[in-house]
């Protein structure tokens, strides 16, 4: 579903990604890597906030080259930045309305679809609250409601589980699963247990190249029986593959 | 339908004493017949009645407080996502109602012609309140990918702006001096000069320098007592209009030409990454 080919991106001369190759189909999809490794700015150039330099984009059969496609996939996209909402003065409930409108949703259709995601997220009981007066919890779980309110074809999460307590990232994570059925989703991470319990495929990123791709179950084999740092087989396994390539 | 059950073979189906071929063709029959099926429940001893009546339950009432959602419109969140807070809009029409009436109680005499300085302003008015809002209304990079956040928000914005200030302008025009045109056609052309300098540094940079720029030229040219000179020179009189024409023209054929740039916010190069 999302098909990439040596894509480049620049930022002055500094290189933030080199000759990214990667095809994603349905299914969830870890992005990891060590913080300044470029997963962001993929999220980024994905969820067509960012031009990119070099190489070509093709999501749902669009390149990213024409306005007009560009608008079709925005419409199939869901998406989650780095940094939480800031409609701080919305209640939950308009913030998710007004992006479900955003996105080009039948108005008849988004009311119902908004308390939908809120509930799929845990938060129709403060639908009513506004974003400001909710706990940093809350108010990712709201970003995550108006990720999923048009039922994306693309999710992409960039760091999704940050401020979400334990028991949350257990529903959050069979969440991920459900949309992965069908969609293709997109999770930027820097904590391996996410990756470990959510995904199908997980790509290392570092340096703003791909080192990488594999599956957790692999990871944590690699893992398995070396003496390297980390707290879990998955976490050595993941340790290693990025020596390796250092 | 054109048959319905027995009511013996109901009973002995919901007791459960039916034969199998009996209990299988009831089966069938009852979940095509609305009749039947009532007639069964009626055969139902007391715990299977509760057990279908929490099922039926169950099934009408939606876990969630969803249905009163339907035949609804997401106006409102719409509304204040789209025009920003109604308080940005409130204090604008505060201070620019206040600047009209400071306008009409302090005349300056110009030539044959009563003016004051804050005629000068008021072309400035729709792109100050663009500014304003762009300065208050939320954004983020949620917004800025989806397929309304770019170009479709951009002229919903311009022209909610406009309509409710280019009256003030005429106002102002009309109150000052009958050349109503005088004043429409600059605070047109800043407008559109915003939204095709928009495509390269983005709307809420450039409206907030147009009407800067405007507004300083503007004092400027007060505090050199240069005003009829000024005021020939950037309102359009016969002299000027052609240039103001020409500007209107230039800016309209640079949006639409860049038009599409608006939809990816020029900005985003500069914004944190990684």
């Amino acid at each position: 579903m999302i098909s990439i080919t040596e894509l480049g991106v620049r930022l002055g001369r500094t290189e933030i990604l080199h000759g990214i190759r990667l095809d994603l189909p349905a299914g969830v999809h870890g992005l990891l890597g060590p913080n300044g490794a470029g997963k962001t700015t993929l999220i980024r150039v994905l969820a067509t906030t960012l031009r990119h330099d070099a190489g070509h984009i093709e999501v749902l059969g669009r390149s990213f080259d024409r306005a007009a496609d560009v608008r079709w996939v925005r419409e199939r996209l869901g998406y989650l930045p780095q940094s939480g909402a800031f409609h701080r003065g919305f209640t939950a409930r308009d913030y998710v309305e007004y992006i479900g409108w955003l996105r080009r949703m039948p108005s008849q259709d988004i009311p119902l679809a908004a308390d939908r995601a809120l509930s799929r997220v845990d938060l129709i009981d403060r639908a009513d609250t506004k974003l400001r007066k909710l706990s940093g919890g809350m108010q990712r779980r709201a970003g995550l409601a108006q990720a999923i309110v048009n039922d994306p074809q693309i999710l992409l999460l960039d760091e999704p589980t940050a401020g979400l307590d334990p028991e949350q990232r257990v529903q959050f994570r069979a969440l991920l699963r459900e949309l992965g059925r069908d969609s293709c989703v997109v999770i930027s991470t820097h904590l391996v247990e996410d990756v470990a319990h959510a995904c199908d495929t997980v790509t290392l990123i570092d340096g703003g190249r791909i080192v990488d791709r594999s599956t957790p179950e692999a990871l944590a084999t690699l893992g398995a029986d070396t003496d390297l740092p980390g707290d879990s087989p998955i976490e050595r396994g993941y340790t290693a593959t990025l020596q390796a390539h250092r | 339908m054109t048959w319905h059950a027995d009511p013996t073979a109901l009973r002995a189906y919901a007791q459960g004493t039916a034969p199998d071929t009996v209990a299988w063709s009831v089966e069938t029959h009852v979940t095509g017949c609305d009749t039947c099926r009532a007639a069964l429940s009626h055969h139902l001893d007391a715990d299977d009645a509760d057990l279908l009546a929490t099922a039926r339950e169950a099934m009408a009432l939606p876990k969630q407080p969803h249905t009163n959602r339907i035949g609804m419109r997401p106006w409102p969140a719409v509304r204040a996502g789209v025009l920003g807070p109604w308080w940005a809009w409130a204090g604008f029409a505060a201070v620019a109602t206040g600047l009209l009436t400071a306008a009409s109680l302090v005349p300056i005499q110009v030539a044959e012609t009563r003016l004051t300085g804050l005629v000068l302003l008021s072309p400035a008015l729709p792109v100050a309140l663009a500014a304003l809002l762009y300065a208050v209304a939320d954004r983020d990079a949620t917004t800025d990918s989806t397929p309304r956040g770019g170009l479709e928000l951009v002229l919903i914005r311009t022209a909610a702006v406009l309509t409710l200030t280019l009256p003030l302008v005429a106002a102002v025009g009309w109150a000052n001096d009958a050349r109503t045109a005088a004043w429409l056609l600059p605070a047109l052309g800043l407008c559109l000069i915003s939204l095709a300098l928009g495509t390269w540094v983005g709307v809420e940079r450039a409206s907030i320098a147009v009407a800067g720029i405007w507004v300083a030229l503007c004092v400027a040219a007060m505090a050199r007592r240069a005003l009829p000179t000024a005021l020939d020179s950037v309102l359009s009189t016969t002299a000027t209009e052609p240039l103001w024409w020409l500007l209107l023209a230039a800016s309209a054929a640079a949006l639409l030409w860049r038009a599409d740039r608006l939809d990816t916010a020029p900005h985003s190069r500069l914004g944190r990454l990684s």
